[in-house]
């Protein structure tokens, strides 16, 4: 019976296949990690540093400013930063930016960017400066996933420009861990003042384990010039 | 899953409908005449026909994001979807010779195969089923001893389960044509659309 109804049944659905994993699949998941875990904290830093300049600002000058009533005091040590729908909660703990032992912490930060891939509601950071230019950037989500990225910053007229590593992982619920950093040199970056947008340089390798067992691996090069290519295991 | 195609069947059910409000005072003025004895009073059938219209279980949801998660990367996947097809069981009571109502019991069987994202290799099938208890209303209007023709119309509801989605429906069914051969067995062939089937059906019964 189950024999012969199989024979006439019909299909009503394609299916699936195109998820079978393959260089495609394994090169999107790169630029998903690559676009939320490092130009998304890159740009959510650009931001922190546009906020920390803005709060210097005279009132006459914070009126002319493009954050002009984006950013707000909630108290001496918190700022809310309006993104539309949602808002991000900056901690300042008193102390600017670009002080040396200045730590912020930021939550419910949405960047263009980090937004394609993971929620804003999950991002959780914090940053700290270091030194005079450097500060370190730890990002975290709700599942567990976190970024680390050591960045220094010049600036100057027309921009932003420096060196960042980044290294992090991610755990999905069914076993497998990826984890993320930039291979050899660190990533160049420049940022621009009146477009905000970053040209980044580098490369970020992805190694994919389920336990010990290197299942896949994904690297993913940027140049300054915006090409982009990919090496991936399969 | 499938087209919605409701709203062209809701039109042809209305139309269908009214065209019968129109000529019921003619039927009931022929009745006052001659009231003709109902040959047989009860009816049992069992058919198969083709696949719902639609089957209202969205089970696997396609990714909203451009780019798959770590989880999305290794997760099974499934193949084609297949339905064999509605199986209907019926019993109908004869009222006049020209109407009669029935009350059916179907069932469409879903299945399709599973897949490593990893491996390719089959990793299982999901099964699953669509249940429809569906009163319908028939209307004979050609009424020979060994061919009839008749359309009907019902109004139903439908549960069904696959791949983890259980959900019930409320669903209706038209049939455009329909024509029986035989008088005690016969054999039946009907045209329709609505949440039974889309196409056709065929089957066997049973007057008595």
């Amino acid at each position: 019976m189950a024999a012969a109804l199989s024979v006439f049944s019909c299909k009503v659905e394609d299916g699936y296949y195109y998820r079978q994993l393959d260089s495609d699949r394994l090169e999107k998941y790169a630029e998903g990690i690559y676009l939320s875990y490092v130009c998304g904290e890159l740009d959510m830093m650009m931001r922190l540093l546009d906020i920390d300049h803005f709060i210097s600002l005279s009132p006459e000058e914070q009126r002319e400013s493009p954050l002009a009533g984006k950013v707000f005091h909630e108290d001496g040590n918190t700022l809310v930063v309006e993104q539309g729908f949602s808002e991000a909660r900056i901690s300042t703990g008193g102390k600017r930016l670009l002080e040396t032992g200045a730590g912020w912490t930021v939550e419910n930060f949405c960047s263009d960017m980090g937004c394609s891939y993971l929620q804003s509601s999950l991002l959780y950071a914090e940053v700290a400066c270091k030194e005079e230019g450097v500060w370190e950037i730890l990002m975290r989500t709700a599942d567990s996933s976190e970024c680390v990225m050591e960045i220094t910053v010049t600036s100057d007229d027309v921009g932003r420009t420096g060196k960042f590593t980044v290294s992090g992982h991610e755990t999905s619920s069914d076993g497998y861990r990826s984890v993320f950093s930039n291979t050899g040199d660190a990533f160049s970056y420049s940022n621009s003042i009146i477009s905000g947008s970053s040209d980044i340089a580098g490369t970020l390798s992805i190694d994919i384990y389920s336990g010990d067992l290197l299942k896949d691996w994904c690297m993913i090069t940027c140049d300054e010039s915006g090409r982009v290519w990919y090496r991936t295991s399969r | 899953m499938l087209q919605d195609k409701l709203p062209s069947c809701f039109i042809a059910a209305t139309a269908f409908v009214f065209v019968l409000l129109l000529s019921a005072p003619s039927a009931h003025g022929r009745e006052k005449k001659v009231r003709e004895p109902v040959p047989f009073k009860y009816e049992v059938r069992a058919g198969w026909g083709g696949y719902p219209v639609t089957d209202f279980l969205d089970s696997e949801i396609s990714a909203m994001s451009p780019y798959p998660s770590l989880e999305d990367l290794y997760a099974d996947y499934s193949g084609n979807v297949y339905m064999t097809g509605i199986i209907s069981t019926e019993f109908a009571f004869h009222f006049r010779k020209w109407f009669s109502l029935s009350l059916g019991l179907s069932a469409n069987g879903i299945y399709s195969k599973r897949y490593s994202a990893d491996t390719g290799l089959k990793t299982g099938t999901d099964r699953g089923a669509i249940v429809t208890f569906m009163p319908q209303i028939r209307f004979s209007y050609l009424n020979r001893e060994y061919v009839k023709l008749y359309s009907s119309l019902g109004v139903g509801f439908s549960y069904g389960t696959f791949q983890g989605v259980s959900q019930g429906a409320t669903g209706g069914q038209v049939v455009f044509i329909g024509v029986t051969a035989g008088k005690k067995v016969f054999g039946f062939f009907e045209i329709g659309s609505g949440t039974l089937y889309l196409g056709c059906m065929a089957g066997v019964g049973y007057r008595f």
